[in-house]
């Protein structure tokens, strides 16, 4: 029996509860495989998938609503705060909000199956004052297709997984290891990928004092707002003489933009 | 992505509006918000 098998079936719903709850709460733990394992033992034991399924759903829903008051109380800065905990933070904002522009509040239905959208969808909902019942209810079937879809693949591919499960139990202890050096090299490559990223950031980036004396001492650059129409609903202020730049659709923008002028961008 | 389309000198601000603001810098409202919330407010006062 492999371990995750034993903790399956030695701990049941309470452990799906807890670790559907700690991954939507931004975690780094693997529900999916979870409730996959869970959907292909309903099939072999004695675990209902029903229950399987209210319990994710729970959790979930549980994780998210937490998220969304966070998100109506700390508006736009819990969504900054929680882009930073990520692995990418730089798109993190930006993809989230082009998302949510895009698809409005059903995009809440397939969030769950976007890698990083999952955890930042709720308090966007949030912060962009969403009404509590549609965002329940929208979230309510986001969790259902994502746990529906998960416990049913592994009730359509129990035999497979059987098969899988048994291999790593082969493994033994090394399974883990593996599965644990995999993650760890995972991790490692993105924190090298963000600190490069950062550095060369830094050097190009200009700061707010200089953008002031540049427009104080008459060299104008081009200042661009490059926000988000959602990111710039939720601030409606920008910079003094800004225009905005679209940048989802820059073919059409960009004949406006001078090449000879310095242009200055910013978001949030 | 400008830079990809040939712009050269392209900088971002280090901060954002959120550093802009802090610092105590000008700031103006989005102009097509403040028309559509200027049209809500008369739309909601009583007459």
């Amino acid at each position: 029996m492999s371990p995750l098998t034993h903790y399956i079936m030695a701990y049941g719903l309470p452990l799906i509860f807890g670790v559907v709850f700690l991954e939507q709460l931004g975690l780094p733990i693997p529900a999916l495989p979870v409730l996959i394992v869970a959907g292909a033992l309903a099939t072999d034991l004695d675990l209902s998938p029903l229950h399987v399924l209210a319990v994710a759903v729970f959790a979930s829903l549980l994780a998210d609503s937490i998220w969304f008051a966070l998100g109506r109380l700390q508006g736009h800065r819990i969504l900054k705060t929680l882009c930073e905990i990520s692995l990418s933070p730089d798109s993190c904002v930006r993809q989230t909000e082009s998302v949510f522009d895009r698809w409005g509040i059903p995009s809440l239905l397939v969030a769950k199956f976007i890698p990083g959208f999952s955890t930042v969808a709720p308090p966007l909902a949030g912060a962009m004052r969403i009404g509590v019942v549609s965002f329940l209810l929208y979230d309510l079937g986001g969790a259902l297709l994502w746990a529906g879809a998960s416990v049913a693949a592994g009730m359509i591919f129990h035999r497979a997984i059987d098969r899988v499960l048994g291999v790593l139990t082969s493994f033994g202890g090394w399974a883990l290891v593996l599965v644990a050096a995999a993650l760890t090299v995972f991790v490692v490559f993105k924190a090298w990928q963000r600190r490069r990223f950062y550095k060369t950031l830094r050097m190009a980036r200009v700061s707010v004092a200089e953008l002031h004396r540049m427009m104080d001492e008459g060299k104008s650059p081009l200042v661009l707002d490059v926000r988000t129409p959602a990111g710039r609903e939720l601030d409606p202020r920008r910079i003094k003489g800004a225009s905005v730049l679209d940048i989802s659709n820059l073919e059409a923008g960009r004949g406006a933009i001078p090449r000879d002028r310095e242009i200055i961008l910013y978001c949030t | 992505m400008l830079m990809d389309r040939g712009f050269r000198m392209v900088r971002p601000l280090a901060g954002g509006l959120e550093a802009w603001i802090e610092a105590g810098y000008a700031a103006e409202p989005d102009p097509l918000i403040a028309i559509r919330e200027a049209s809500i407010e008369r739309h909601e006062s009583p007459p």
